[in-house]
């Protein structure tokens, strides 16, 4: 039996290995309470009805548990931002959708040329696009502000969910992608007459499904917890989404703690949910997009 | 279209018949292919032209001029504005605490999250619980592990961290975490360093992907589990860890941005500015567009610079893969 385990620890009857395991569950311990502890002490205060202040000892655990706080914040009825975080979650959900719906169609397009197709100038363009992953937004984010206020887009939905798509991320995935499919079919397809597009939309995209759903999430995501684009774009408060609405929020109000965990507990749930079921899709986007390359 | 060219495109097809069987199309078919490609990529550089293209020009183009938002572009003014950066301490501040940030930030990543990914590798009883947690920090935005870290360390009423210490009997009297010059760094940078999640996943795939014959070989070797750690499983991760590393290091200049908007505005006494925020502040607090563009500038030589020196270990990484 020993021979065949490609375990690192000893099994779990002997001495030794008891020991050793004992010795994981105390560092797994340690860390879990220092990444996941201050998000259960966030939950925790968010359902104390009755509001929370600091004191010492601090009081960690509710008396009663109440929804109070979630119902004020998503109706906009605490001191916080005067506004419901309803509007708040519907333009994160309008920007993320915006921005992934156009990142697979215009990404798909692109990689399905990059792969496939040869054409002049191909090899120029793909390393521009592939460039883009060198630019961080921290260099852009004046620049675009001052250039997207020439034509009117600062303060817009559009102007928000824009930058969302640059990233050459989705090509690059889409194209590794199309390289794994056999292009038989295709040629085929070319040959009976049908066109580049009917190739792309009839051959192709059917056997995309996977590739589809990891970009469709990942850029979901960072969508969604995206804070700079909105911060700097969104100058007008309805137009905030989530993260922004939560850094102004804090910097306002902060003694009312228990609203504003509760406003962090709406904006992040979804998303551990969400990343947590698709987390192999994730790690997929990322391990075919990066290490292949 | 002369009969030479046709001729030629004929040949070139003919070449290719390997791979495409309709070569012989009545139209020159790498023209063909040419205006098909470039349709389908149009849209991408379209945006890319829009979003990076043009406002990066106008952004260099800026940080020439002094230059308000109601005064787009200003006067120009030369090299004024790199002048002025140069013999700018916070700027000089703020490059030194984001490269100390990223110096102890990369490292523990790559600690905790090689750590964690091989333990929960060991099907460990609660493996699932702690995936979970350590997920949890890195499905949200920064913006929100900025915000639980202030509740925990916030000090003008004590904070969590510190009720908690002073209960334990760690310390006899409150920390000023956040508003001292001396642990407001240290803060910002701790509250940071637990957000490895991501880096563990991409971990925990790669070791899946581990052949269990060089696990066993190695034990009939006579390898200890130091050793089995130390010179099988580690030197098999280094793509993974390359990669991790590289990711990182591209994105310096986002890092503590969310952190220092939501910890400390920079403070006390400019001592955990990071440039990210520095350029926010100037554009959009202090309305100084000119020099705001000057330091993006001044970030994306940065970022330019770790790029050429990342150049070399790329190109052997991609070796390796060939």
């Amino acid at each position: 039996m020993s021979g065949t385990h490609d375990t690192i620890f000893e099994e779990p009857d002997t001495t030794q290995g008891r020991l050793e395991r004992l010795g994981a569950h105390a560092y797994l311990i340690v860390i879990a309470l220092l990444t996941a502890g201050p998000y259960l002490i966030m939950v925790s205060i968010s359902l104390m009805g009755n509001g929370w202040n600091p004191v010492v000892p601090p009081k960690l655990i509710p008396e009663a548990v109440s929804l109070q706080n979630y119902i004020d914040v998503w109706a906009g009825q605490t001191a916080l931002l005067d506004q419901p975080f309803s509007g708040f979650f519907i333009n994160s959900l309008i920007y993320a959708v915006g921005a992934t719906l156009t990142v697979l169609v215009v990404d798909t397009l692109a990689g399905y040329a990059f792969a496939r197709l040869e054409f002049a100038g191909r090899d120029i363009s793909f390393l521009a696009v592939i460039a883009t992953l060198m630019i961080s937004p921290m260099i852009l984010f004046v620049p675009l502000y001052t250039w997207f206020n020439q034509f009117g887009l600062v303060n817009t939905r559009i102007g928000v969910i824009l930058p969302h798509t640059f990233t050459g991320f989705g090509v690059f995935l889409m194209r590794q992608f199309i390289k794994t499919l056999p292009s038989d079919l295709e040629d085929a397809a070319l040959i009976d007459g049908c066109s580049r597009f009917g190739v792309f939309w009839r051959v192709v995209i059917p056997m995309m499904k996977p590739a589809l759903v990891t970009l469709g999430i990942i850029t979901f995501i960072t969508v969604w917890n995206s804070f700079l684009w909105p911060l700097v774009l969104a100058r007008d408060s309805a137009l905030y989404n989530l993260p922004v609405a939560l850094g102004f929020f804090q910097g306002r109000t902060s003694t009312l703690w228990a609203p504003l965990m509760a406003a962090t507990a709406i904006t992040l749930v979804p998303m551990v949910i969400l990343f947590i079921s698709m987390q192999k899709y994730y790690v997929r986007g990322f391990t075919i997009g990066g290490i292949k390359g | 279209m002369t009969s030479d060219s046709e001729s030629e495109s004929a040949i070139y097809a003919s070449e290719r018949s390997d791979t495409r069987s309709f070569s012989l199309d009545s139209l020159s078919l790498s023209q063909q292919e040419s205006i098909e490609g470039w349709l389908f990529v149009l849209p991408k550089l379209a945006i890319l032209l829009f979003v990076i293209g043009f406002p990066m020009a106008f952004g260099i183009y800026l940080s020439f001029t002094e230059s308000t938002l109601l005064n787009l572009p200003g006067e120009f003014v030369g090299l004024e504005n790199y002048q002025w950066l140069v013999n700018y301490p916070v700027w000089w501040t703020s490059v030194k605490n984001v490269l100390i940030m990223s110096a102890v930030k990369i490292p523990t990543n790559i600690f905790f999250s090689f750590t964690a990914a091989l333990l929960l590798r060991e099907k460990l009883k609660g493996s699932n619980l702690y995936r979970i947690a350590f997920i949890v920090p890195v499905a949200g935005p920064p913006v929100i592990w900025a915000i639980v870290w202030r509740l925990m360390l916030f000090s003008n009423e004590g904070g969590i961290a510190n009720a908690i210490l002073l209960e334990l009997g760690a310390i006899s009297q409150y920390i000023p975490f956040l508003t001292n010059v001396t642990y407001a760094l240290p803060s910002v940078i701790m509250s940071q360093i637990w957000s490895f999640g991501l880096s563990m996943l991409i971990y925990m795939a790669a070791l899946s992907g581990l052949p269990s014959s060089v696990m066993e070989s190695a034990s009939m070797d006579g390898a200890n589990k130091y050793q089995k750690v130390r010179y099988i499983i580690w030197p098999l991760m280094k793509p993974t860890t390359l990669f991790l590393v590289v990711i990182q290091l591209i994105e310096v200049t986002k890092v503590g941005f969310a952190s220092v908007f939501v910890m400390t505005g920079g403070g006390p006494l400019n001592s955990t500015m990071v440039p990210s925020f520095l350029v926010y502040e100037l554009a959009f607090r202090y309305n100084e567009f000119g020099h705001a563009s000057a330091v993006a500038v001044g970030m994306f030589l940065i970022t330019a610079f770790i790029a050429l020196v990342l150049y070399k270990p790329l190109q052997s990484n991609a070796e390796y893969y060939q």
